[in-house]
């Protein structure tokens, strides 16, 4: 393995939740040369002590479980995960391996934010965020939670480009649904970056859309044009239900969101 | 609520702050034909107390002030307008003036997102919105001060009106044509005929404003210390707080009931 202060090569896939970047990330993890792209990120990663004496450890941590044998990390990061590690760690990730790693970063973004919104909320709902998962509930109908969940997700992108763009960091943008006809344009500047040869698109993932995903889209668009959106969808946070939380509320104190707000 | 009888011609501007809209505004509203343009969704602009209109003597207000006397109406409208109206009021006006009108959407940006940033950060402190050409007394104008956090925030901010419009035209399937505050600021006839053509009127005879542009030596400051800033620091950490609602009791109970609780005020 190569010793974590080295200067490494590095791909970290900037997204949102349903855009197809597990399904992308299993393409490039296949060749076993370009890194583990997982969202490594995330809340179960998050396990060294808080504050900056844990940030050595985590960062040192998820390049190690983000890398495969030759050095390569890869990693995808969902705007919550980038906001969860500032909060815990006060350092943010991004601008460290941009800094002390030769990382390339892509922006992939999904165009059709209504079949999105459709496919998170099922998602969230039933726990089955793959095909060979099992769902633990049924899905719902909810068409507040639908509105709720379009915003979000522009919400997430628009702050990608915020993010982007503040910083002057260069990137190369893909959309979904041009990479599910044909995902070699990925896979090419992917191999570009890490010097690999280019391996034969391949993945175990399955596309999660059926027919009642088409038939939540036309209730989704009938309901909007008979109901318009309702205002609680525009709204980043909803504070979670509790004595606790509404003494947090009284006091101006941060208080604890549910759903997709993500609490600081 | 009702429904007004007379479907009329108008236009509505969605944008944000800073983005010359107000300039564009001042060229509307020379014509006397092309409806009276402001930010007639904002509470401060009524004339009688909020607690005196219920929906539909707003939405008629509103109306009513965006007409010039042939019936045709034009409107800017900033996300926070359409939000805390409906929040206020329970309907979201947008929807219910394209149903009720034959209305163009505009949705007009600026590129330079630090300028604008910056010109936000100033006008706010100075409390000077417009420059309109010194009949402001010096005494009202505060001292402005270059503040990093504030101006990651704005940035941010801007990033968000901008992306709730194009989300909520999305989402609402509704037409719209789009300018550039950098490609109007030579030559802003592309908008008025659009405009025109749409309102059935005569196109502006001139394009004079007496607006004046706000930028100057201090704001190129600013601006590259800013970009110093970024490039050194980073992002500001209080840039990514998340908005929480204002602190009051009746939040408190709806939270505790599990009810939704309205945005903030002041904010997006």
């Amino acid at each position: 393995m190569t010793p974590s202060n080295a200067r490494r090569k590095g791909l970290i896939l900037l997204s949102m939740p349903r855009s197809g970047s597990s399904w992308l990330a299993s393409l490039s993890n296949a060749s076993g040369k370009m890194g583990v792209a997982d969202e490594w990120l995330d809340f179960s990663h998050l396990t060294p002590p808080k504050g900056p004496k844990g940030r050595p450890l985590f960062n040192e941590q998820t390049l190690r479980t983000a890398s495969t044998e030759n050095g390569h990390f890869a990693i995808k990061i969902f705007p919550r995960q980038l906001l969860q590690v500032i909060d815990k760690y006060e350092f943010d990730f991004i601008r460290r391996a941009m800094r002390e790693h030769d990382t390339k970063l892509l922006l992939l973004e999904r165009t059709d934010h209504k079949s999105q919104a459709i496919s998170l909320v099922r998602a969230m709902q039933t726990g089955q965020w793959r095909v060979d998962q099992p769902a633990a509930k049924t899905a719902k109908y909810n068409f507040g939670a639908l509105s709720q969940a379009y915003f979000h997700i522009c919400r997430g992108y628009d702050f990608w480009r915020s993010y982007l763009a503040l910083q002057g960091f260069p990137h190369q943008c893909f959309t979904y649904e041009e990479l599910s006809k044909n995902p070699a344009p990925y896979l090419e500047s992917v191999c570009s970056h890490f010097g690999e040869v280019m391996p034969t698109p391949a993945s175990s993932l399955e596309i999660q859309r059926d027919p009642q995903s088409l038939d939540w889209l036309a209730q989704f668009e009938a309901d909007i044009e008979a109901y318009g959106i309702p205002a609680s969808a525009y709204q980043q946070t909803q504070p979670t239900a509790g004595v606790a939380n509404a003494i947090n509320v009284l006091r101006g104190k941060p208080a604890k969101t549910n759903r997709f707000g993500y609490s600081s | 609520m009702t429904t007004s009888k007379s479907r009329r011609k108008g236009y509505i501007v969605l944008s944000m702050g800073r983005s010359g809209t107000t300039w564009l505004k001042s060229i509307n509203n020379a014509t006397g034909r092309m409806g009276i343009t402001d930010e007639w969704l904002g509470f401060e602009t009524l004339g009688k107390p909020l607690r005196t209109y219920n929906a539909q003597s707003y939405y008629e207000q509103v109306m009513q002030r965006a007409s010039t006397p042939n019936g045709r109406f034009s409107m800017k409208i900033f996300p926070r307008h359409l939000r805390l109206a409906q929040a206020q009021f329970g309907f979201d006006f947008i929807k219910k003036c394209a149903q009720e009108n034959d209305v163009k959407f505009f949705l007009v940006t600026r590129e330079d997102r630090f300028g604008q940033a910056i010109s936000a950060l100033k006008a706010q402190q100075s409390r000077s919105w417009v420059d309109d050409g010194g009949t402001m007394l010096d005494h009202r104008r505060r001292k402005i001060r270059y503040n990093f956090r504030k101006l990651c925030e704005l940035y941010f901010e801007i990033g968000s009106g901008y992306n709730f419009w194009r989300s909520y035209l999305g989402i609402n399937s509704l037409d719209y044509e789009s300018f550039v505050y950098e490609t109007l600021l030579p030559n802003p006839a592309p908008f008025f005929e659009s405009a025109a053509k749409h309102l059935g009127v005569a196109q502006p005879e001139s394009y004079e404003s007496p607006m004046v542009i706000q930028r100057n030596a201090e704001t190129e400051e600013w601006r590259q210390r800013f970009q110093e800033d970024i490039a050194t620091q980073g992002v500001h950490p209080d840039t990514y707080n998340v908005q929480q609602p204002d602190a009051n009791l009746l939040n408190a109970l709806k939270v505790l009931a599990q009810k939704p609780i309205k945005p903030a005020t002041g904010r997006l």
